[in-house]
């Protein structure tokens, strides 16, 4: 070959390789690494749990002095319920305070890895959560702000080309900050890679009823495209005055996929069939309902739901037991739904459980009417968490650490997530989150 | 001598001064481009001036609260107003010009709906795109119209 042929044929070569490879989402390069489970629902549980009420299943022996131990979180975890005093079920007509019953057949403790002592260095709502989201303790950031690292719905779509509608952050409410947190502030990903976020119990409760059950449905040939088009070319004429807003980038199918999703929800409700938990009637309960409608319609790569009933344990304790009781009863629903009712997830998911922080050692003043005094949240029992996870390729029946010898932060939750649906070493290579390390590095 | 040295300079002082030609313009009151909008709505701000708008009237403080939060409840904003506002454009009272007045006076109806909700005046391009549109598209209505400018990021400015 003559060289001027080598020299053209190597260049050519060199630019082939060199040129990205598009996929069909739009981005430039696969994620590195290999997926193990296409699906991701991570639970942020559930608004400060007790490692006594939890984990410990010291039940009233932990926290009232009064000589009941048990597990009251029986999908999820390992061991006998209370028999003495039972305040944590749902009373009946008879005033009898009866426990939900137990709804999976192996607990999420026999399906997967539990870690069973987890620093968590935040002790608050939305610091807590904040973290769980970022992989970073964002001790400078305050409430009403959006968080200032990248959450792992934009490391998860700006690393994967994941879609607007493959990420869910279903919340139960609008308090305490928590819609803020679908996306960051942060210069390199922003809302162009964020999640979608639904408080279901606000958009489909009385608020939603009044002001967008009645939705028109616009026809999306004859009114909705000449709608959109008169709109573009308004949002033209003022980006070239240089201002845009944020917007997480579902694209006008995604759009209309939502619209008719809240429609359907309406619809739903008012026919009685939202696959609500059997035994799900507070907020908690509700929004695990509307996460499985959420999951069955767009069949999200991530589904985040947080969860916050039993928070009111500042004031009432006996309110508390029953909000944890049913948390877990919610939770177990979810994974059954998934596993029953949804095939493309069945057996195709991982999930995730983690409190966002515990609660204190010692109680507030505040008693209930059950004389049990109430839990704050600031001292540094309330540094002290378990987490959870099972799915494809995670150990089964696996215990790690142990109240003398702590394993695992809550800053790992992050990672983990990412090395499930298999962009880590993508996600750890921008340097921004504070340990590189998952749950899985830690076994 | 100096005399003649006194008129030459006179001359020739009265001879320079010669009147500049003045091209004047006759005023035009008109708004800023973008009329000065730099900030950012918030969320009560957009929902209270979309109903004003359209109904022409304030909106309750307790409707105001509950809308917000609505809006709050889903994270795209754009999904969230879109339903509020086809949730308005269902009520009776909302008050829209009728699709035979609009084709009426196009002008007039695109030089108000600029005015109603951008509060400025409209361009020589955006007429003529718009004069041009509701010729290619015979079927928008004026409901279609202020929906497209509620919605448009535009409208969320102040």
């Amino acid at each position: 070959m003559k060289r001027r042929d080598f020299i053209k044929n190597s260049a050519l070569g060199s630019a082939a390789l060199s040129v990205p490879f598009i996929l069909p989402s739009g981005r430039l390069f696969a994620a590195t690494g290999s997926r193990m489970a296409d699906h991701v629902v991570f639970i942020a549980f559930a608004g400060g749990v007790r490692q006594q009420e939890s984990v410990l299943q010291q039940y009233l022996d932990g926290s009232q002095e009064y000589p009941s131990a048990g597990n009251i979180m029986y999908n999820l975890l390992d061991g006998a319920a209370p028999t003495d005093k039972l305040v944590y079920g749902n009373n009946n007509a008879n005033n009898e305070n009866i426990p939900i019953p137990k709804l999976l057949s192996q607990t999420l403790q026999q399906q997967g890895t539990l870690f069973k002592e987890v620093n968590a260095s935040s002790v608050g709502h939305y610091s807590g959560v904040n973290t769980l989201l970022t992989g970073n303790y964002m001790y400078s950031q305050g409430l009403r702000v959006k968080p200032l690292m990248p959450t792992i719905f934009e490391y998860l779509r700006r690393h994967t080309g994941e879609k607007a509608t493959k990420t869910w952050f279903v919340g139960n409410g609008i308090g305490n900050s928590i819609p803020l947190l679908d996306y960051s502030e942060h210069e390199n990903y922003g809302s162009q890679y964020g999640a979608n976020f639904l408080a279901p119990t606000i958009t489909f409760g009385s608020d939603g009823e009044k002001h967008l059950k009645n939705a028109k449905i616009y026809h999306p040939d004859d009114e909705l495209d000449p709608m959109y088009k008169m709109k573009y070319f308004l949002d033209n004429v003022w980006y070239s005055q240089g201002k845009s807003l944020p917007n997480i980038g579902n694209t006008i199918e995604e759009k209309a996929e939502i619209k008719q999703f809240v429609k359907d929800m309406f619809e739903k409700k008012d026919n009685g069939t939202i696959a609500f938990p059997p035994s799900g009637a507070n907020n908690d309960g509700q929004t695990i309902g509307y996460a499985c409608e959420v999951m069955k319609r767009f069949k999200p790569t991530l589904s985040v739901v947080y969860l916050s009933n039993v928070d009111g344990c500042h004031s009432n304790f006996t309110s508390y037991l029953q909000s944890l009781h049913s948390a877990d009863h919610s939770v177990g629903h979810l994974w059954d739904y998934i596993q029953n009712q949804i095939p493309e997830m069945a057996n195709n998911t991982a999930i995730v459980v983690s409190p966002e922080h515990g609660r204190n050692l010692e109680p507030n003043r505040i008693k209930d009417a059950n004389a049990f005094y109430g839990y704050d949240h600031s001292d540094s029992n309330a540094r002290r968490v378990f987490n959870l996870m099972a799915g494809p390729g995670i150990d089964s029946n696996l215990v790690i650490g142990n109240q003398a010898n702590g394993v695992g932060d809550i800053i790992n939750i992050t990672p983990t997530i990412a090395e499930i649906l298999g962009f880590k070493q993508d996600m750890n290579n921008s340097g921004l989150v504070y340990n590189n390390n998952s749950l899985f590095d830690l076994i | 001598m100096k005399k003649i040295l006194f008129i030459l300079v006179s001359v020739l002082l009265i001879s320079s001064c010669v009147k500049d030609d003045v091209y004047e313009l006759n005023e035009v009151l008109a708004n800023s481009y973008n009329a000065n909008k730099n900030k950012l709505k918030s969320s009560n701000q957009f929902i209270s001036i979309l109903h004003a708008n359209l109904f022409q009237k304030a909106l309750s403080a307790n409707e105001l609260v509950e809308i917000s939060r609505c809006i709050e409840s889903i994270g795209d904003k754009e999904v969230a107003h879109e339903i509020i506002l086809s949730n308005f454009m269902n009520k009776e009272g909302v008050i829209i010009p009728s699709d035979s007045l609009m084709r009426d006076d196009l002008n007039v109806f695109i030089e108000e709906s600029y005015k109603r909700f951008f509060v400025r005046d409209i361009t020589e391009a955006e007429r003529e795109f718009f004069l041009s549109f509701f010729v290619s598209h015979p079927n928008v209505s004026a409901e279609m119209v202020y929906m497209a400018f509620s919605l448009s990021n535009e409208y969320q400015y102040y």
